[in-house]
């Protein structure tokens, strides 16, 4: 849930009094949208953790320079950007290429087609990689991190309406990349009114 | 409606988040259309999955832990800082002192009951306080009230802020 903004002060006066409940406390809060911001950037790669580790540190000891001009969710949001991006160009890591993927399950499948969640995520998950940043940044604010719309809009400094615009693209463009690798389900062009 | 607009709402639709005017539009045309059926299944889906990646969120606490290695910040030192803080010194004082009131009551009892003049030094504090406070309200009755309820007041202000900043310590 998000902080009123008077309430960002009263958090972070208390973490600089040396208030360790009071930085644990604001971690909680805003775990899930720092894990989705490096996971929007990073993808699923096995340093996501560390860059997180090194956001969380960056945000301890940066909070003194907090000035309360954007909400912590905003300042939050934009040192973990930073760090997934800097963790991309220090150490140039490559893409996670598309494997053959198949998002099962649909009518056309019939009875005898087992529905495998775990894989369908695995899918899903490499399907991301190849979207455009924001449209996956949007998405894993709205769906890993939990942010209602007007959150993201402004953590990332857009209007409402793109916002919507993006994590809606995102899923069209996912059923895209999903349907180009297997064939499971054609997009469908012709039609009646 | 056409198939292009209907795939293009459809994500919307599979979220909940259409409008309800289209919403019954497009139901009407998912109605003759098979296709955009099948495609609505595959929104549907994706939702699920995309709604699942919350549990991919690790647990926030050991990040925490991590932090406090990482900026030097030990159980130990933890400990320490409560340790040094002043509510914790207070309630210690306070604490304290009920303590050595308790072992050493016999001793108090004869202090205000014998020749140790201990009463006699703390009722002629009192009464000092008492004459000056008395001298400054020049006998106006109210503004006398004024300064003691006021003080009283201060008093249990000031006890309760510091319990209250040790309890959220």
């Amino acid at each position: 849930m998000e902080l009123p903004e008077e309430r960002d002060h009263e958090i972070v006066a208390k973490v600089l009094q040396g208030n360790q409940k009071a930085f644990a406390d604001l971690i909680e809060r805003f775990h899930g949208t720092a894990y989705a911001v490096v996971r929007g950037v990073l993808g699923d790669r096995d340093d996501v953790e560390d860059v997180l580790q090194h956001v969380y540190i960056k945000i301890y000891k940066g909070l003194g320079s907090f000035r309360g001009d954007a909400k912590l969710s905003t300042w939050i949001y934009q040192i973990a950007r930073n760090e997934a991006i800097n963790a991309v160009r220090r150490r140039q890591l490559p893409v996670t290429p598309l494997e053959d993927v198949e998002l099962s399950g649909s009518p056309a499948d019939g009875p005898e087609h087992r529905y495998d969640k775990q894989q369908v995520g695995r899918n899903v998950e490499r399907a991301m990689a190849e979207l455009d940043d924001n449209y996956r940044i949007a998405l894993e604010l709205r769906y890993m991190g939990e942010r209602s719309y007007e959150e993201i809009a402004d953590m990332m400094g857009l209007p409402l309406g793109t916002v919507k615009t993006y994590i809606h693209r995102g899923k069209a463009e996912l059923k895209k990349v999903l349907t180009r690798q297997n064939k499971a389900v054609p997009l469908h062009r012709g039609g009646s009114d | 409606m056409k198939c292009e607009t209907c795939e293009k709402n459809l994500p919307a639709y599979a979220s909940g988040e259409l409008d309800p005017t289209q919403a019954e539009e497009l139901r009407g045309h998912l109605a003759g259309c098979a296709a955009c059926r099948e495609a609505l299944a595959f929104f549907e889906k994706l939702e699920e999955s995309l709604t699942m990646r919350r549990l991919e969120v690790p647990s926030a606490r050991r990040f925490v832990r991590a932090v406090w290695r990482e900026v030097g910040y030990s159980r130990a030192r933890v400990v320490m800082d409560v340790v040094a803080s002043l509510p914790f010194l207070s309630s210690f004082a306070l604490i304290a002192s009920g303590i050595l009131f308790f072992l050493q009551r016999q001793r108090f009892v004869q202090m205000f009951e014998g020749d140790y003049g201990f009463s006699t030094w703390i009722a002629s504090i009192a009464e000092t306080f008492n004459s000056l406070v008395v001298d400054f309200a020049g006998g106006d009755t109210l503004m006398l009230s004024g300064i003691y309820a006021g003080a009283t007041v201060i008093v249990l202000l000031t006890t309760t802020l510091v319990t209250l900043r040790f309890i959220r310590h």
